[in-house]
């Protein structure tokens, strides 16, 4: 009787989350490439990044540069940008990254 | 109460806390919203940050329901956005926003590390499609900007991961003081970290958790991501919410605003 009483209060203590901020990836990668896969022919195109090359755009005095590159006039005030319409995502599906030759891994001698 | 009933009571705890109090590190195995929505959704936050000019902002996700959540936190995961310059696999160079994230570790519950991901991956996955939006003066952008190409923010990680890190300490980290981390590098023009915090001390105003003080202590023993020892007193972490107002305060704000799971635009 006391067990089952302990076992209730117990649960009743740490029923309600106590926080949520975690930054846990809520991704099953396999799953989410299979799901946007199926996209492939719709309106929405949907593309893979090669590695590490997401160059921010850089805000220096009066112009926008990317890679050390001017290429936009932004003045005092920003001004719309464009996005691409091509939907990214960061990793190659498991079936096609495991065909990838992977050079420069950390453990290749 | 006999030693095999003690053993019985405290695998119910660890179950308990594994499985829901601390809820949120756990893969979600089912998306509650098509590929679709989830495609066309990042796409509409993309352009609503891009409406604005906005080269850096700090892009939040609901990720739970609101009545799962603790009073006064509304998001799950806060990052930043980077309107940048992506390469395809094909070679094919676009523009849009690469996010700059601390995620914590699928391996290991208590440490986290860095990951630049895009918005369809951000909101994967979540039970509940909404973003926080808040976007940083154009001065406080270009600050942010100049940190981040010049690779410093790394220097602003400490892997140790706690779901409730206190901002005001580097003892643990979670994705939110992080951010605020590289927030507070740009404004004070330093990556030293204890001048960060001292700074963060004066100046920003955490919010408060509220939870029950035994579930907290309990937590801290059996659940990974859970530590309470960089706290005295009250437990505090840093939020989406607590560091708009904190933007605010300072005029370091040029807008903010939410967008809901139909990609309507919502005033915070």
């Amino acid at each position: 009787m006391k067990k089952g009483i302990l076992i209730v209060l117990a649960s009743l203590l740490i029923a309600q989350p106590v926080h949520a901020a975690t930054s846990a990836q809520h991704t099953s990668k396999a799953s989410k490439h299979s799901a946007l896969a199926l996209k492939e022919g719709s309106k929405t195109t949907v593309k893979t990044v090669a590695t590490a090359v997401a160059v921010p755009m850089i805000i220096s005095g009066q112009l926008t540069e990317a890679a050390g590159k001017s290429v936009k006039h932004v003045g005092t005030k920003l001004l719309p940008l464009k996005v691409t319409k091509t939907t990214v995502t960061a990793d190659a599906p498991p079936n096609q990254a495991i065909k990838k030759d992977n050079k420069g891994d950390c453990n290749e001698q | 109460m006999n030693s095999k009933n003690i053993t019985l009571l405290f695998a119910m705890l660890i179950a308990l806390l594994s499985a829901s109090t601390f809820a949120g590190s756990q893969k979600q195995d089912k998306n509650n919203y098509s590929a679709d929505h989830i495609t066309r959704f990042a796409k509409q936050v993309e352009n609503l940050a891009a409406e604005q000019g906005a080269y850096v902002f700090i892009i939040a996700r609901a990720g739970r329901p609101a009545s799962d959540m603790p009073k006064g936190i509304n998001y799950t995961h806060t990052a930043l956005a980077v309107y940048s310059q992506i390469q395809l696999e094909s070679g094919e160079i676009v523009n849009g926003y690469a996010i700059h994230n601390l995620y914590q570790k699928a391996d290991a519950a208590n440490r986290s590390e860095l990951v630049i991901d895009y918005p369809v991956d951000f909101f994967w996955g979540v039970e509940q499609l909404e973003a926080g939006i808040a976007i940083p003066t154009p001065e406080l952008q270009k600050k942010i900007l100049a940190l981040i190409s010049a690779n410093k923010t790394t220097r602003l990680h400490n892997p140790k991961y706690s779901v409730i890190a206190n901002p005001y300490n580097n003892k643990y980290q979670n994705c939110t003081e992080y951010t605020l981390n590289i927030i507070n590098s740009a404004i004070y023009g330093t990556i030293d970290m204890e001048k960060l915090k001292v700074n963060t001390k004066a100046y920003f105003k955490a919010q408060k958790v509220s939870a029950n003080p035994i579930k907290l202590m309990l937590g801290q023993f059996f659940v990974d991501e859970v530590s309470t020892s960089d706290h005295r007193g009250k437990v505090q972490t840093a939020t989406f919410t607590t560091i708009t107002q904190y933007l605010e305060d300072y005029g370091l704000l040029q807008t903010s605003f939410a967008i809901d799971e139909h990609g309507q635009r919502i005033t915070l």
